[in-house]
């Protein structure tokens, strides 16, 4: 039996100092990095848009029905952040009517003709990153990740702009069964949780998650009163609405 | 925490930011609770319970480090922590939160290995001169407990959840207490040192 590498007091002194900058730097570098709402999006501040124009959701993933699911998620959020909010289903219908099924057609279009049409302050544009369903036998998740940028129709700059996710895992449980009886019900569980489980809550989770780092709305009680409040900061949202 | 003042709550937003750094998309969530760490530091401190706990039961007063292949061996393990960090920064590849869990166990694990044996050397006058580690099965018994560690945190029932929170919490209360108690240890000896040269200056 090998008796290890002695220690004598400096070494240990030393992995003792080595320690102590280690936890430091991963306490200080593991955490998300803070910035204040208003370092992040000055903008906002500047206009203080009241009406937003929320336009149908950009889908960028495989699952064909999650622009229409997705839609009937935003508007709560939004509203209760203190803006209002233009009827989403309204405003759809108007702009199919004009043959713009896609919001895709729209994204180069300048901000400020939404106001021209609509009178909004703002429009947000809303990309849906992930939709998916996760399954590997003994495991499965669901994930749901928006991006979200709100543009001014005054002067076109990016207002505000940040991105969620939400995933929920879905792997079932044995109830107790040992062997190999518990990996079939573990198994089937799994199968049953991952495909009943409804997007939509997890959605909402996610919007909860992004629109908690925009300011409040003039509707708002903590309207222009929550410009210290912290942000994670994430890309920058000129950068981002590039 | 309850202490807030106009809608801010300094000491949980201190906490939260320096100690927890919990967010909501980085959490680990079992059972429909969420550990009180975000993924990463949920695994280093786990990671370390687990290597502290497993050295107080190996041998509790083995105050060597491992024999050099398995120092080397338990070096490597830090590594993918800092490759998971480095992908995710440069953007090669999206972020995981089991990966950053998996990493930050091995990372805690390889961590407590070091700090555990000088934590001896300075608490036991009599400490026995031998590694806890001394060979590459009981290092691989260590592994398998984090393996299992790992996995439990796909088991959704409430027990894991328990199991893995008391193992996060005594894996940072046994690394501040051992890197405390050594800075302590280490202050005391520099002072006592420092006192018997004055005595020695003032008998000759």
């Amino acid at each position: 039996m090998s008796k290890g590498i002695r220690i004598n007091k400096q070494i240990a002194t030393t992995l003792t100092l080595l320690g102590l900058i280690v936890t430091v730097g991963f306490m200080l570098a593991c955490g998300p990095k803070l910035t204040t709402k208003k370092e992040s999006f000055p903008n906002i501040y500047d206009e203080k848009p009241l009406s937003i124009l929320v336009l149908p959701p950009i889908n960028m993933t495989t699952a064909a029905d999650a622009k229409e699911y997705y839609a009937t998620t935003i508007a709560e959020p939004v509203s209760l952040a203190g803006y209002y909010i233009y009827p989403i289903e309204v405003t759809t219908d108007i702009l199919k009517a004009e043959g713009l099924y896609d919001t895709e057609l729209l994204v180069n279009l300048p901000p400020q003709k939404f106001k021209q049409h609509f009178g909004a302050d703002a429009v947000m544009y809303i990309k849906i990153l992930k939709w998916d369903t996760a399954y590997f036998v003994l495991g499965g998740s669901v994930t749901v990740s928006v991006d979200f940028s709100l543009k001014s129709t005054t002067t076109g700059k990016v207002l505000w702009a940040y991105d969620g996710t939400m995933k929920i895992d879905t792997t079932g449980s044995d109830y107790g069964v040992g062997g190999w009886a518990g990996m079939a019900i573990k198994l089937m569980d799994t199968a049953v949780k991952t495909a009943v489980t409804d997007y939509v809550p997890v959605a909402k989770k996610a919007n909860i998650i992004t629109v908690s780092s925009m300011p409040f709305g003039k509707y708002h009680q903590l309207f222009d009163k929550d410009r210290d409040e912290k942000v994670i900061l994430k890309d920058k949202p000129e950068e981002k609405g590039k | 925490m309850g202490i807030c003042f106009k809608g801010h709550c300094p000491l949980s937003e201190f906490l939260n930011t320096y100690i927890f750094h919990w967010l909501p998309s980085r959490a680990i969530w079992i059972a429909g609770h969420t550990l009180s760490w975000d993924a990463r530091c949920a695994g280093i401190y786990i990671g370390f319970g687990i290597g502290v706990l497993y050295h107080l039961m190996t041998d509790r007063k083995a105050k060597n480090l491992p024999p050099l292949p398995i120092l080397i061996t338990n070096t490597l393990l830090f590594l993918p922590l800092f490759i998971d960090v480095f992908t995710i920064t440069y953007g090669s590849r999206e972020p995981s939160n089991d990966i950053r869990y998996l990493t930050g166990l091995l990372f805690g694990m390889a961590f407590s290995v070091y700090l555990f044996p000088p934590f001896i050397m300075f608490s036991h006058d009599r400490a026995h001169d031998r590694s806890a580690i001394h060979s590459f099965s009981i290092f691989a018994l260590l592994l398998i407990f984090i393996a299992g560690a790992f996995f439990l945190k796909a088991w959704d029932a409430a027990i894991s959840y328990v199991i893995l929170e008391s193992l996060s919490f005594a894996g940072f209360i046994s690394l501040f207490g051992i890197l405390i108690f050594n800075l302590l240890k280490t202050f005391i000896n520099s002072v006592q040192g420092v006192n018997d040269y004055r005595k020695k200056q003032g008998r000759y």
